[in-house]
């Protein structure tokens, strides 16, 4: 029987390993102007859902220089990550019906690609863009960050 | 237009179907580093987030290798997978057995797991389709290639205006 002691425990627990996950991640973004090199990947369309997009290097400095650092322990799901999916133009046909599809079903049927590399004079970093607010950043042993700017949701 | 022409006239040579005819087999302007160009080499990020799970890495030396000769290099048909030689001739169809793919024995338990996984699936020669051995690398000058492992001896490279090439 669970009872409320328990959930206190159950809660400091979750606490504890969160902390513990976000100090043992120990990462820091790279300085905006340390940045050396910039590209988008594009992806190869996984599904048929799959719209690809390219961040501009401005863009990505911006979340360099104005982003707040979200932990890497925080989930995917997390209520700070949610925020507005912008499909630019030009979209193909394809692409304008899914986004269409989606205004009219609610979000989830589109899947926007938009990641890449950009590099320190020393290091190589990947990015994500998750929504318009929120990127992801991590170097290759895969310790990384959000990056959220503006005021989200 | 050059790059046109030379298509049309290598596959007309061969007997092309129409879906090769329409496929670049040049990529204009795409140049593969050498090993003296590169300034720096690196995996993708590694397992830690869900959808990273099947990215497995390897040592940058098997990559850094790739660009010492630049021999035998393939370019990719981004719609078939077919590899082409330097006369738009497919040599390998797709990427499908294209050899086998070894892997470092002390991979982290999630990432060997999968690795086992994929093997277990698709068989030693075509690891690398279930699996990403993948990363980037820096030249010098500051342009960023991304490559991909597909095995031993096939390694694609590409850049940020989706041109590809496959060392082999």
């Amino acid at each position: 029987m669970v009872t409320p002691r328990h959930k206190i425990w159950v809660t400091l627990l979750i606490t504890f390993l969160t902390a513990a996950g976000a100090v043992a991640n120990n990462f820091n973004p790279p300085k905006a102007d340390a940045i050396v090199s910039f590209s988008n990947n594009p992806v190869f369309q996984y599904s048929s859902c799959d719209i690809y997009q390219e961040l501009s290097r401005t863009s990505f400095l911006s979340f360099l220089e104005k982003g707040k650092v979200l932990s890497m322990a925080t989930p995917l799901d997390d209520k700070s990550l949610q925020g507005p999916v912008t499909y630019h133009e030009p979209l193909n046909d394809w692409a304008r019906n899914l986004v269409a599809l989606e205004k009219k079903q609610g979000p989830g049927i589109c899947q926007r690609r938009c990641q890449g590399a950009a590099a320190t004079q020393d290091t190589i970093y990947f990015w994500e863009l998750i929504n318009d607010n929120v990127l992801w950043i991590s170097d290759e042993k895969g310790r990384g960050c959000y990056l959220r700017i503006g005021s989200g949701i | 237009m050059n790059s046109i022409l030379r298509t049309l006239a290598a596959a007309l040579a061969i007997g092309c179907p129409f879906a090769t005819l329409a496929a670049p087999f040049l990529p204009a302007g795409f140049l593969i580093p050498t090993s003296k160009d590169i300034a720096l080499i690196s995996n993708s990020p590694q397992g830690l987030r869900p959808l990273d799970e099947c990215h497995v890495p390897v040592a940058v030396d098997r990559i850094r290798v790739f660009f010492f000769g630049r021999s035998n290099i393939y370019v990719q048909d981004p719609i078939s997978g077919n590899l082409l030689d330097s006369k738009g001739i497919p040599v390998i169809s797709g990427f499908m057995n294209s050899g086998p793919l070894t892997l470092s024995e002390d991979l982290p338990g999630p990432v060997k797991r999968k690795a086992q996984e994929a093997e277990a699936g698709l068989g030693k020669d075509n690891l690398g389709e279930g699996i990403h051995v993948e990363g980037a690398l820096v030249t010098k000058s500051g342009k960023v290639y991304f490559w991909r492992l597909y095995s031993d001896t096939v390694l694609a490279l590409w850049d940020e205006k989706k041109k590809i090439c496959t060392p082999w």
